[in-house]
C-alpha cells in the first residue's frame, strides 16, 4: 500500500498549494514589495524612435539635479554587449545573437532603453529623464519581415543581412505527394505580436550583499542570468546573486533579462540599494513579444481523407534583437504540421530582424502560431472534403510508435485521438439559435506541444532534500515559482515518498547562492526536471531510511513502507515505528538523511539542419479543445457558450493545479484568438495600455469543463507530462474554427475580432 | 509641493500620513504604509489589482486621490482575515478551489467578492461574473475563482474536482 | 510633478465660497476615473483640482415638476441602482451598467462622462435622446442651462467655459409606454471603450412611429442625434422600407474614422445594423 503501487496519498489528489495561504492573505512578498532603507529608484529613458542614429546624449543637466545619484549610458556599462554564436551560417540553422544593455550608436526599436537614472525618489527620476538631451537622427527602418529580406533593405543590426536563421524539414518528395492528392488546399495564415500581460509588471530590487556580492531580487523566470549579469559587469560569476521570490506571472516574458542588469549596474557603480518597477506602458512597449508570423500552408489530401502532402513556409518577425528567435523558430519548424501523419512534408522557416519591438519567448515558444495554422488548415481540408472535422483528424492522428516528419519516433503515450473524441463528446449537440441574428458554431483543435527543453541543450536540474531531526522535511531547489505550483509540487513529491504531509515540507527556492540550480522555469520543464530531481533525492533518502529500519527491525526492506509519519512493517505491524524515531537512529548512526540529486534529461546531439531530421524534444503533451460560440451577425461579436478541453497529463501531481493550468492556459490562448494584438505605426506601439490592449475578462469566457486522461506515460515524476504551454496552444484555433462554422466563412488572421468576423461574414 | 497631513482609517486602524495633493491612494497604501497586498498592475484602473474597499464599496486605489478618501473606512486585503492564523470563508474557498495561481490578482478578487456576498449573499454565476469583470486574471481562466465565490456563498459546494 | 492644490468642499456654501477663489486652470473632478489615467498618459496637470464628489446637492437623483434632475456627481452605480431611473428611464440605467466595471462604476460620474466629452461616452447618446439640459455654474456664481444637443461643439470641445462647472442634468420625464434601448458595441464583452454606441427612444402605437429620438456615439467627432434618421422615421408606418430608409439615413448623420479600435467601414456597418435591430425589436 504505497506510492510504489500508485496508491498515492498526495500525488494526484486535489491539494491546496502551500504558497496559496500567503497569497490569499496578501502577505506574499513579491519582487516589488520590498523597501530597503536608503534605496534609490531606477528608471529608464526610452527611445522615441524605432530606427535612429544616436548622435549624442547629454546627461549633464540630469546629473546635476538634486537627488540624482547617477545617470548611465552605454559608455558606462563595462560590457554593454555580449554575442552568442551558434552554428556556422544562417543557411543551416546557425545564428548570432547580440544582447545589448543600453542602446549604443543606434536605436533599433521604439522604447529601447537609452539611459538609466537612479535617484532618491521616483519623482526626481521623472524630472531627470526629462533633462537628458538625446539627439537622434531618424533612419528609415524596416517593419515588415518580407521587406526586410529584400536586397537593399534597411539593415536593422550590424550584420549584412536581416535574416537571423532558417530551418527546414524534408520527408519524402512533396511534389510527388501533391501529384497523388485528389484535393489541394492552400491558405495563408497570419498572427500578430502579442504580449504576456502578466499582472505583475517587471520589477525588482538590488543591494550589495555580504562580502560585496551584488544581490538582485527580481521578478524573473531565470535566476541563472547571474552569469550574464556578471559578464555585463565584468566580474566573476560567483560575485552575483539572483533571487526570485514568488513571481506574479511569467508566461515566457520574464525569461530574458528585464530589470536585472540595470539594477546590478546601479549597485555596482554606487554601492547603494535600488529598486525598479516598470510601468505597464513600458512593459507593453519594450519587453519581448510573441513573434508575428506569416504562414503559408499547402495541403494535399486523398478523397478518403489521408494527408499525402504538407508544405509549409513560415516567415517570422524577430523584431529588433535576436534573443530567442532561432529556438522559437525551431519549435515551430518541428511542430509545423501538428500531431498528424503526412506521407510527404516540406517545411521551410525563416526569422528576420525588423525595427518592431523584439520578439522572444511567449507561452508555446513558437507552438501557438503553428497550432493556429495547422488546426485551421485541418478544418479547411475537412471542409473541402465534406468531412466532419473530427473524422478527418482521426484519419490522420499520429499514435504511439509513429514518427514525426523529422524522423523522430513517438515512444511515449500519444493520446491525441482520445482527447479529440472526448472533447467533441463533452461539447455535445449544437445549441439551436432562437434569434435571427445569432449563428451558433462549434469548433475543435488538437495539438502537440513539447515539455522539457530541446534535447541538444543537455538539460539538467538539481534538488536537495533533507529530513530534520524532528522528521520535518526541507527542500532546497533553485526553481522559480511563477504561479503554477512549481514549489508546491516539489513538496508533494517529497511528502509522498517520505511518508509525511505536505505541511511537513518547507521549500527554499529561487536563490543562486543558497539553492541548487534547477534551471529555468520555461519550456514547461520544471515539473519534469526539478520534479524528477526531487524524486531522485527523496528516493535516496527513503532508501537510507528503510535500509536502516530493516536492519534495526530485522525485517527485509521489501516489507517496509513510509506512511503518515511512520515506518510500517506490513507483515508485523507491532514493529511499526514513528518516523521521528528512525530519523534519530539514522542520525546517530551517521546515515545520510539528505541528498543532493541531479536529474539529466535524455541528451541528444543536434538534429541535422540540412534535412530537418533528428530528435529535438524529449516528449510531448497531447490534448484537444472544443468550443461552441454564438456569433451576433449585427456586430460580429462572438460569445462563448461552452469551452471544453481534455489532456493526457500523464499523471497529475496536484489535481487542482493541473486543472487550473488547463483552464488558465485555455483562456490565455483564447485572448490570442479573440482580441489580442500589438498595433504598430512604423514600429511605434499604438496600444501600450490595458484600455487599448485587451485581454479576456470574466464576461468574455464561459465556465470551462476539463477532463484528464492519465496515461502515466510521461517522463516527469510518476509518469507526469507538463501542462503549462500545451494547455494554451489549441485555444485560438478552436475558437476560430467555431466562428468559421457559425458564419460559414474562413478567418485566417488573428485576432478574430468582432470586426474581422463581420467582415468575413459580409465577404462570404 | 503642496503637502497636507491626513488621517487614514485602514483596516480599522488610524494612520497619520503626510501626502501631496496629487498623491494616489495606491502609492500611499503600498509604498508609504507598507501594506503591500494592494498591487500595482497597470496604474490606469483597468486591471483591478489595486482594489480596496472604501466605505464598503470596491474602488480602484490607483485612480483615486488619497485626499479624496481621508476619513473614509478603507479595507485592504490585510484587513480581511478575522484573526492571525485564521481565514475568512472567502479566503478559505479560494484555497480549496485552487483559485490562486500567481496570486497577484487575488487580493482584488477577494475584496470584490467580500462586498458582493455582503450585498447579495446568494449570487448567480452571472452575477458573480458581472461583479468581478473589472478584475483581470491571466493565470486561472476565472473558472476556479467563480467556483470559490460560489463556495463561499454556499459552503455545501465542495471541491469540484473529480477524486 | 507639478504643484497642484486640491479642494474638496463639504457643503454647498463652502463650494460657492470657493468658486471665486479658484485659480485659473482649475479642473473639476469627482471620480477621477478619466482624470488620473489621462494624467498618466501625459495630459498636463491643472493648477488645482476641485473635487465635487462629496456635495450632496450634486449626488441627488430626483423628479420635480415633471422633470428628472441628476446631479453631476451621481455615479454610474447610483444610476443603475436608482429605482426612479430604473422605473422611469431604464435606458439610462442600461448605459450606466454597460460602462466599465463595477469598480469604476462606484466612482465614475455622469458629470465626468459628459464633461470629458469623449465621442464614445456611454451616457451621452442616452441624454441626447432624452433631450437633456446641462446645468452649469461659473466661478462668478452665474448659472445657465444649455441643451445637450448644442453642448458638444467638436472633438472633446464643449460649450462649457474653462471657468464653468457642470452641476447636473435635467430632462422631461419620459412618457410611460415608450420603447427604448441602449446598445453598445465593443471589442470584448468585458469593459471596453465603445466602438459604437446608440440610444433609441420610440413612441410607437399601432405600428406607427409617432416620435423617435436616436443618438450615436463613437461614430463622429461628437456624440450626436441622428436627425436624418429621425426625419425619415417620424410619423411613418413600420415596414421593411422603414428600416431601409432609416439605415440609409444614418450614413448621412455619422462620420466615423478608423482608429485602433475599429475601422470607419466597420462602424458604418454596425451603426446601421444595431439601428435596424432596435427598430425591428421595437415594432415586433
Amino acid at each position: 500500500m504505497s506510492y510504489k503501487d500508485k496508491n498515492f496519498r498526495i500525488i494526484g489528489k486535489p491539494m491546496p498549494r502551500h504558497d496559496a495561504w500567503e497569497k490569499v492573505l496578501g502577505k506574499t512578498n513579491y519582487a516589488g514589495d520590498n523597501e530597503i532603507p536608503g534605496m534609490l529608484y531606477v528608471k529608464a529613458l526610452r527611445s522615441a524612435h524605432a530606427a535612429a542614429k544616436l548622435v549624442s546624449i547629454d546627461t549633464s543637466a540630469a546629473e546635476a539635479l538634486a537627488g540624482v545619484e547617477i545617470v548611465l549610458t552605454a559608455k558606462d556599462v563595462p560590457n554593454n554587449e555580449t554575442v552568442t554564436k551558434f552554428g556556422q551560417t544562417h543557411t543551416v540553422g546557425g545564428f548570432e545573437g547580440l544582447y545589448r544593455v543600453l542602446a549604443d550608436k543606434k536605436v533599433r526599436f521604439y522604447g529601447e532603453a537609452v539611459a538609466i537614472v537612479a535617484a532618491e525618489t521616483p519623482e526626481i527620476c521623472d524630472e531627470a529623464l526629462k533633462l537628458i538631451k538625446v539627439e537622434y537622427e531618424e533612419l528609415e527602418g524596416v517593419f515588415d519581415p518580407a521587406e526586410a529580406l529584400k536586397p537593399g533593405a534597411y539593415l536593422v543590426g550590424e550584420d549584412d543581412t536581416n535574416l537571423v536563421c532558417q530551418y527546414k524539414v524534408r520527408k519524402g518528395n512533396v511534389e510527388e505527394g501533391f501529384a497523388k492528392a485528389d484535393l489541394i488546399i492552400e491558405n495563408t495564415y497570419t498572427v500578430p505580436q502579442v504580449d504576456h500581460i502578466y499582472m505583475e509588471p517587471e520589477c525588482g530590487t538590488a543591494w550589495l550583499g555580504e562580502d560585496g556580492v551584488i544581490t538582485i531580487r527580481a521578478s524573473t523566470q531565470v535566476i541563472e542570468h547571474f552569469r550574464g549579469i556578471a559578464e555585463v559587469l565584468g566580474i566573476a560569476q560567483n560575485r552575483v546573486r539572483v533571487i526570485a521570490p514568488m513571481v506574479g506571472g511569467g508566461f515566457g516574458g520574464k525569461e530574458d533579462i528585464t530589470v536585472e542588469t540595470y539594477l546590478a549596474l546601479v549597485v555596482f557603480k554606487t554601492g547603494k540599494p535600488c529598486a525598479m518597477t516598470w510601468t505597464r506602458e513600458e512593459s507593453l512597449i519594450s519587453h519581448g513579444k510573441r513573434h508575428a508570423y506569416t504562414m503559408e500552408y499547402k495541403t494535399g489530401v486523398t478523397k478518403d481523407g489521408k494527408i499525402v502532402a504538407q508544405q509549409v513556409d513560415i516567415l517570422s518577425d524577430a523584431g529588433a534583437y535576436v534573443y530567442l528567435s532561432p529556438w522559437i523558430l525551431l519549435y515551430s519548424t518541428v511542430k509545423a504540421v501538428g500531431p498528424y501523419d503526412s506521407e510527404t512534408v516540406k517545411v521551410d522557416t525563416r526569422t528576420v530582424l525588423t525595427n518592431n519591438t523584439f520578439a522572444s519567448a511567449n507561452r508555446g515558444f513558437g507552438g501557438a502560431q503553428v497550432c493556429f495554422a495547422y488546426e485551421r488548415q485541418m478544418n479547411e481540408a475537412a471542409k473541402a472534403l465534406g468531412m466532419d472535422p473530427l473524422e478527418f483528424r482521426r484519419k490522420n492522428y499520429l499514435h504511439k510508435g509513429d514518427a514525426l516528419a523529422t524522423g523522430r519516433v513517438l515512444e511515449n503515450a500519444v493520446e491525441t485521438e482520445a482527447t479529440g473524441i472526448k472533447v467533441m463528446e463533452m461539447l455535445g449537440e449544437k445549441t439551436i439559435s432562437d434569434k435571427p441574428n445569432i449563428l451558433i458554431g462549434q469548433g475543435m483543435a488538437s495539438s502537440m506541444m513539447s515539455y522539457g527543453r530541446m534535447t541538444f541543450l543537455h538539460d539538467t536540474s538539481r534538488s536537495y532534500v533533507s529530513i530534520e531531526l524532528d522528521g520535518s522535511v526541507v527542500i532546497r531547489c533553485g526553481v522559480q515559482d511563477i504561479g503554477c505550483g512549481q514549489t508546491s509540487s516539489l513538496a508533494s513529491i517529497a511528502a509522498e515518498v517520505l511518508g509525511v504531509d505536505m505541511d511537513d515540507v518547507t521549500v527554499y527556492f529561487g536563490d543562486t547562492s543558497l539553492t541548487p540550480l534547477a534551471g529555468t522555469t520555461t519550456a514547461t520543464r520544471m515539473l519534469y526536471m526539478s520534479g524528477n530531481a526531487t524524486l531522485k533525492a527523496s528516493k535516496a533518502i527513503r532508501e537510507n531510511l528503510l535500509t536502516t529500519a530493516a536492519k534495526y527491525l530485522e525485517v527485509s526492506i521489501e516489507e517496509l513502507d513510509l506512511i503518515d509519519h511512520q515506518v510500517i512493517v506490513e507483515s508485523a505491524p507491532e514493529k511499526n515505528m514513528p518516523l521521528q524515531q528512525l530519523v534519530k537512529i539514522c542520525a546517530s548512526d551517521g546515515v545520510e538523511l539528505f541528498n543532493l540529486a541531479q536529474f539529466n534529461a535524455p541528451a541528444r546531439e543536434f538534429m541535422d539542419f540540412t534535412s530537418g531530421q533528428g530528435q529535438v524534444f524529449a516528449d510531448f503533451t497531447f490534448g484537444s479543445h472544443a468550443v461552441e460560440v454564438a456569433v451576433n451577425t449585427d456586430t460580429g461579436e462572438a460569445k462563448l457558450l461552452k469551452y471544453v478541453s481534455c489532456y493526457d497529463a500523464g499523471q497529475a501531481v496536484n489535481k487542482l493545479s493541473a486543472e487550473g493550468q488547463i483552464e488558465g492556459g485555455a483562456i490565455y490562448g483564447l485572448g490570442y484568438g479573440m482580441m489580442e494584438g500589438i498595433k504598430y505605426d512604423k514600429g511605434k506601439t499604438l496600444n501600450p495600455n490595458l484600455a487599448t490592449y485587451l485581454i479576456p475578462t470574466t464576461m468574455d469566457v464561459p465556465e470551462m469543463q476539463t477532463d484528464m486522461i492519465e496515461s502515466g506515460g510521461g517522463l516527469g515524476p510518476f509518469g507526469a507530462k507538463g501542462l503549462g504551454e500545451p494547455s494554451s496552444v489549441p485555444s485560438a484555433p478552436a475558437f476560430v474554427n467555431a466562428v468559421c462554422d457559425a458564419i460559414g466563412a474562413p478567418i485566417n488572421d488573428l485576432p478574430a475580432s468582432p470586426e474581422a468576423i463581420l467582415k468575413a461574414l459580409n465577404n462570404k | 509641493m503642496n503637502k497636507q497631513h491626513i488621517t487614514l482609517n485602514i483596516n480599522r486602524e488610524e494612520y497619520d500620513v503626510v501626502v501631496t495633493d496629487n498623491e494616489l491612494l495606491s502609492n500611499v497604501i503600498h509604498d508609504t504604509l507598507g501594506l503591500t497586498g494592494t498591487k500595482y498592475g497597470c496604474g490606469t484602473g483597468e486591471c483591478g489589482a489595486c482594489t480596496v474597499l472604501v466605505n464598503g464599496d470596491p474602488v480602484l486605489a490607483c485612480i483615486t486621490l488619497v485626499t479624496a478618501v481621508a476619513g473614509a473606512e478603507i479595507i485592504t486585503i490585510e484587513g480581511v482575515a478575522p484573526a492571525p492564523g485564521k481565514l475568512d470563508p472567502i479566503q478559505d474557498a479560494f484555497l480549496e478551489q485552487a483559485a490562486v495561481q500567481c496570486g497577484f490578482c487575488t487580493p482584488g478578487m477577494i475584496l470584490v467578492a467580500k462586498d458582493l456576498l455582503v450585498r447579495n449573499p446568494h449570487p448567480t454565476e452571472e452575477e458573480i461574473r458581472e461583479t468581478i469583470r473589472g478584475n483581470i486574471c491571466r493565470c486561472t481562466g476565472y473558472t476556479s475563482i467563480i467556483r470559490a465565490i460560489q463556495q463561499a456563498a454556499d459552503p455545501t459546494i465542495c471541491c469540484q474536482s473529480k477524486p | 510633478m507639478s504643484e497642484v492644490k486640491y479642494f474638496r468642499p463639504r457643503s454647498y456654501s463652502e463650494f460657492t465660497d470657493l468658486l471665486g477663489q479658484l485659480p485659473t486652470g482649475f479642473k473639476t473632478v469627482a471620480g477621477t476615473t478619466d482624470f488620473i489615467p489621462a494624467a498618466r498618459r501625459g495630459a498636463p496637470y491643472p493648477t488645482a483640482l476641485l473635487d465635487i464628489s462629496k456635495l450632496n446637492e450634486f449626488q441627488e437623483i430626483k423628479e420635480e415638476g415633471g422633470r428628472i434632475l441628476i446631479g453631476a456627481a451621481v455615479t454610474m452605480a447610483d444610476l443603475l441602482e436608482s429605482d426612479l431611473i430604473i422605473e422611469k428611464c431604464s435606458v439610462l440605467a442600461s448605459a450606466a451598467k454597460s460602462l466599465g466595471s463595477p469598480l469604476t462604476r462606484n466612482r465614475a460620474t455622469i458629470g465626468g462622462n459628459i464633461a470629458n466629452a469623449s465621442p464614445s461616452a456611454d451616457t451621452a447618446p442616452v441624454l441626447l435622446t432624452l433631450d437633456a439640459d446641462v446645468h452649469l455654474i461659473s466661478n462668478d456664481g452665474l448659472t445657465r442651462q444649455v441643451p445637450l444637443t448644442s453642448f458638444f461643439k467638436g472633438y472633446k470641445i464643449t460649450e462649457r467655459g474653462n471657468d464653468e462647472i457642470i452641476t447636473g442634468f435635467s430632462f422631461t420625464t419620459p412618457q410611460s409606454g415608450i420603447w427604448s434601448r441602449f446598445a453598445k458595441v465593443g471589442q470584448r464583452s468585458g469593459a471596453a471603450i465603445s466602438v459604437a454606441n446608440m440610444s433609441v427612444i420610440i413612441d410607437r402605437e399601432d405600428n406607427i412611429c409617432h416620435d423617435i429620438a436616436v443618438a450615436f456615439g463613437a461614430v463622429a467627432p461628437v456624440p450626436l442625434r441622428a436627425v436624418s434618421v429621425e426625419k425619415a422615421a417620424k410619423g411613418k408606418p413600420f415596414d421593411n422600407q422603414f428600416i431601409t430608409d432609416c439605415c440609409e439615413a444614418v450614413q448621412a448623420d455619422i462620420s466615423p474614422i478608423s482608429d485602433i479600435r475599429g475601422s470607419a467601414d466597420y462602424r458604418r456597418h454596425v451603426a446601421a445594423n444595431i439601428l435596424a435591430r432596435a427598430l425591428t425589436d421595437a415594432f415586433a
